[in-house]
């Protein structure tokens, strides 16, 4: 593994110049470099849209002011007052804790049949589930909104969250990690005659931890960013989600300017809750979250 | 996938588990589904009005119409370079973060945040500061290498942006994955290489990259699946589909079909025909990933 | 945000523990609170809009959706509210449902799904699809008759939207297009900032001395936007399309390759050609509004909806601003179309809804509420005594900007180019125009005329499938 047949053909001073740029590479130095770099052009439109959040609307469109402006918090004040983003922002976490629940239970139940179960046509099943991946959302909307309106659902929580509490993302991802938890304990739990939830409970999901992790954090994200099915089904302004929010935020023009030290702000305050669920959630994402596959 | 002892056989407990998942799926997934490929043998007048029913016309008008096979060209162009370009620079940055000793966490999240951004709002944001007259960054990249970037009117430009737009939206999903299947590799497999002294591009290649197959693969499926569906806000917002078409995905085209030029019965068919594009694309993906995937352990 | 719709709010998340959150919130129309009576209980199943028992007398709620963000949504809020006080049992929900798109979508969305709401605000160009969907009921139908005399409309914005002989939607929000420029560029260059162009040349020359003198980076501004090509085709007295402009039948053929059009093309084209055009993107309002206060350019192509706040806007970038009437090729002015959008009803609301919704309407244009509307926006007033009545209180002499728009709209002469196009596919018809005008300005430029053939032949195209739809 270590030898290294194909730069025998190079010329010497390109080999050289390559153990040169292999050695800059394995230093610790070119890590922290290159991280921060990469982090910087990646982190840029964040810093840019909160420097602008503090800014007036006449500072954001001096390109030239790049400090922190006049407006201070006011902005976020505004958006969270007077566009009410405080009331679309609970809205949201509702809408998005209810579909994390519900999605990681039932979706723990189908990889639980898929994994420790014998039955008919098991794979026909999982590609069944998997194939919902290729739908695209926008098609679904017409028939959908029939549905809810025949179902009494439109304009309540139940619209917003009913349609995504069961995922192929999820199962998929379930489903690979209960295959990689070692025979073993499947077999003891077997031999103990432990009963299919309660091996659930007390093995799969103490086992599956930093999965569930992940694909909370996966749906919560995926949750609070809906913006299109809340802004069709839900009717009534004080139910509406942040996301659509923030579309009214884009509306708000003052003096025939657009407010973007407004928008800026207001999509700072949206991006926190899924921020603060990433950095509750990232110790067991970054120890546990794989997949693997026996 | 390997045959091992599954301790439960009951079959109704098997159905009594996957049955939420299953009527969510086939209530909410399934039935406009099906819906929809019903439809796409329809025209229609403003979205459900006025449903008649024509045949294969729309499916016809598709095949034969210049404007789609464009979009169908852009669409794979865009998907391939979305996969490749996301896998490359996440790969590279997940790296780095699972190389570097200190300070792992606070890049770590530096790194995903954009991921945490709705892609609308990004979509907005970026248009407002890469705008090619009165953004923020084609100023300073003007004031600065004196290179003007008009991507209203440039169609390769356009796309270009996309991509990077598309690609910085998409690194944090991926190094989630890549950085815990990185923390997974047994130290066992990897110790014998180091002591070897081999270095660190030649360790990632040779033998961090055949470990992570299974989230490589699952990544390339999901990048696909995002390219194609999900990068529709950016379009929207950002091109418009334009210059030329330059920039009109499927996903697009038929969203505009559909809700501004008021032909849902036509973007029924486009989103069946995207269907089975996208299936057989991930049947192949998967197909080649079965074959070549080192599954480690 | 309404105790109603807080209430069943609170229900609905309050197994949550969000009840109190929520309350506090909502806190700034807990004085109303009292009043919910005891039948609110009752009342909590029923979906918005239902009528409702509340304290002895019948009140009908009824929903109104538009797509008017901004200091312009919270207008139509306070309009709203005035109205519930003196009208009697009638509450009015105004929701902005996002875009005129968005509006369109989900206004026919709910429509199907049979809870629609009672008002929805349509843009102008959806005005023939609106009708062929045939989910709308005319408005001159649910209007009460003694309640409003159209003969009292403006003639511009009834010819708009009578069809046929039968007014389908309330005139609501009605503008054109006029050019906005600013005065102390105008003086720092040599020109005379009383005397802005008038003709696509003097556009032109205006530009060369603007960017000459260094007043500004580039010329003039203004969205790519079809709605411009329109108004200078209707200036030419040119249709857009044929069978007088689709209201003496189906349109069939477009009129993009008639020698009016190409002048308007010639001239855009070659604006940006000689540097003297920002192109701020399709139908990129707003860009084009910070190209122009922030004084990037001198000139900009609007809406005269802005009137009120671009004046303001122009004052806090420190210059003064001017308006002009629409540029046009050698002065000539046959006329400008009318833009914006108007009310519609849904057919299947019931018939109590379908009354309040007629009070509201007809609330809503009268001259006091116009006058408001007007004055705030720049939105024209569709009734003559409002104008009137503001010529008398000295108005349009104390705010000149205001003048010129009305002054281009009352010159207009009635013809079929003037009363605008009918399209069932007028948005694709407008993206096709604005991604044509695209490629005209690309580096390896097409020639106009060949671009202008390519643009004949797809609206011609979408015509053709539109009328095979609704035969």
């Amino acid at each position: 593994m270590a030898t290294n047949t194909d730069t025998a053909t190079e010329t010497a001073p390109s080999r050289r110049l390559r153990t040169r740029l292999e050695r800059a590479f394995n230093g610790d130095l070119f890590v922290h470099v290159a991280l921060a770099g990469a982090i910087a052009l990646v982190a840029l439109p964040l810093v840019l849209a909160v420097i602008m959040s503090t800014q007036s609307t006449t500072e954001v469109y001096e390109v030239t002011n790049l400090g922190l402006g006049s407006a201070g918090l006011s902005n976020y004040e505004t958006a969270l007052t007077e566009y009410n983003l405080t009331r679309y922002m609970i809205n949201s976490a509702v809408m998005s804790v209810v579909i994390v629940v519900g999605k990681v239970s039932l979706s723990l139940l189908a990889a639980l049949a898929l994994v420790y179960y014998r039955f008919p046509f098991e794979r026909a099943v999982f590609t069944f589930i998997l194939l919902t991946l290729l739908v695209p959302v926008p098609v679904r909307i017409v028939p959908l909104f029939q549905l809810m309106a025949d179902l009494g659902w439109a304009n309540s929580l139940l619209s917003i969250t009913g349609p995504y509490i069961a995922s192929a993302t999820a199962v998929f991802l379930f489903r690979q990690h209960f295959m990689s938890i070692p025979e073993s304990l499947v077999e003891n739990a077997r031999l103990d005659g432990v009963g299919p939830l309660s091996f659930l409970v007390r093995v799969l999901i103490p086992m599956s931890r930093g999965m569930i992790a992940g694909v909370s954090v996966i749906t919560f994200i995926y949750a609070w960013n809906q913006y299109l099915w809340p802004l069709i089904v839900v009717s009534d302004q004080s139910k509406q989600v942040v996301q659509v929010g923030i579309k009214f935020l884009q509306g708000a023009s003052q003096s025939g300017l657009t407010q973007w030290g407004l928008i800026m702000a207001g999509a700072v305050i949206a991006l926190l809750p899924p921020l603060a669920v990433l950095v509750a959630l990232h110790r067991p994402l970054l120890e546990t979250f794989a997949i693997q596959q026996k | 996938m390997s045959d091992f002892t599954k301790p439960y056989r009951s079959t109704t407990q098997a159905g009594l588990l996957l049955v939420p998942t299953l009527v969510v799926l086939v209530a909410f997934l399934y039935y406009p589904a099906v819906e929809t490929f019903r439809l796409s043998f329809f025209q229609t007048l403003l979205l459900g009005t006025g449903q008649q029913f024509v045949g294969i016309d729309n499916y016809v008008a598709l095949a034969t119409s210049a404007e789609y096979r464009q979009s169908l060209f852009v669409s794979v162009l865009f998907a391939a370079a979305v996969v490749v370009g996301t896998l490359a620079v996440s790969l590279f940055i997940s790296y780095l973060l699972f190389e570097v000793r200190a300070g792992a966490s606070g890049y770590l999240l530096a790194a995903i945040w954009p991921y945490a951004l709705p892609t609308a709002v990004a979509a907005t944001i970026l248009l407002f500061m890469l705008h090619p007259t009165l953004g923020i960054v084609t100023h300073y990249l003007e004031a600065l290498t004196g290179l003007t970037l008009d991507w209203f009117t440039s169609g390769p430009l356009a796309f270009g942006v996309l991509v990077a737009v598309a690609v910085w939206k998409q690194l944090g999903y991926n190094i989630i994955f890549l950085v815990a299947a990185l923390n997974n590799v047994p130290e066992t497999l990897t110790e014998s290489a180091r002591l070897d002294g081999v270095g660190r591009l030649r360790m990632l290649v040779r033998v961090y990259l055949p470990l992570i197959s299974p989230t490589l693969t699952f990544l390339v499926v999901m990048n696909t699946i995002y390219a194609f569906f999900g990068a529709f806000p950016l379009v929207d917002l950002m091109t418009s589909g334009g210059p030329n078409n330059a920039t009109n995905l499927l996903i697009f085209k038929l969203y505009r079909d559909a809700f501004s030029f008021n032909s849902l019965g036509l973007a029924s068919a486009e989103s069946t025909v995207l269907f089975g594009i996208v299936s057989i694309l991930m049947y192949v993906q998967l197909r080649f990933s079965d074959r070549h995937a080192h599954y480690g352990a | 945000m309404t105790r109603n719709t807080r209430r069943r709010f609170v229900k609905t998340v309050g197994a949550a523990g969000i009840a109190g959150l929520a309350g506090c919130t909502g806190g700034q129309d807990g004085g109303q609170s009292p009043d919910e009576g005891a039948g609110g209980d009752s009342a909590e199943t029923t979906t918005a809009g239902e009528t409702t028992g509340s304290s002895g007398t019948e009140t009908t709620t009824i929903k109104f959706w538009h797509a008017m963000g901004g200091d312009i949504g919270k207008l139509i809020d306070s309009l709203a509210s005035e109205f519930e006080q003196q009208a009697d049992g009638i509450r009015v929900e105004a929701t902005q449902k996002g875009s005129y798109r968005e509006t369109l979508n989900a206004t026919t969305s709910a429509v199907q799904a049979g809870n629609p709401p009672a008002i929805a605000q349509i843009f102008e160009i959806g005005t023939q699809l609106a009708i062929d969907s045939g989910v709308f009921a005319p408005v001159e139908d649910i209007i009460p008759e003694d309640r409003v005399n159209f003969d009292n409309y403006l003639d511009s914005v009834l010819n708009y939207y009578r069809i046929d002989g039968t007014l389908h939607s309330m005139p609501f929000n009605s503008s054109n297009a006029i050019f906005y420029y600013n005065k102390d560029a105008f003086e720092s260059a040599g020109l005379d900032p009383e005397a802005p162009p008038t003709t696509f040349q003097g556009v032109l020359d205006a530009s060369t001395e603007l960017t000459d003198a260094g007043a500004v980076d580039t010329g003039t501004t203004w969205p790519n936007h079809s709605w411009f090509v329109e108004q200078w085709l209707a200036e030419q007295n040119q249709t857009l399309v044929n069978n007088e402009n689709g209201r003496a039948g189906r349109a069939t053929e477009a009129h993009f390759e008639s020698e009016a059009s190409k002048t308007v093309f010639d001239w855009w084209a070659n604006l940006h050609g000689e540097g003297q055009y920002l192109n701020p993107g399709i139908e990129a309002w707003s860009e084009a509004q910070q190209a122009f206060l922030t004084q990037k350019t001198g000139l900009l192509g609007y809406s005269t909806s802005s009137i009120a706040p671009m004046t303001e806007g122009a004052r806090n970038n420190g210059f003064e601003l001017g308006t002009m009437r629409l540029p046009t090729p050698g002065g000539q002015r046959q006329g400008v179309v009318i833009g914006g959008a108007s009310l519609w009803t849904p057919k299947s609301l019931d018939s109590a809804k379908q009354d309040a919704a007629g009070e509201f309407l007809a609330w809503l244009t009268e001259p006091a509420q116009q006058k408001r509307w007007h004055t705030n926006t720049g939105y024209f007033p569709v009734r003559e005594e409002a104008i009137t009545q503001l010529e008398d209180e000295g108005f349009y002499d104390e705010n000149p900007n205001f003048r010129t728009a009305i002054d281009q709209l009352r010159e207009t002469e009635d013809s079929p180019a003037t009363r605008g196009a009918l399209m069932g596919t007028f948005t694709k018809a407008r993206t096709i125009v604005e991604e044509g005008y695209v490629s005209m300005i690309q580096n390896d430029d097409r020639s106009v005329d060949d671009v202008l053939g390519d643009i004949d032949a797809q609206v011609e195209d979408a015509l053709a499938g539109y009328n095979q739809k609704v035969n």
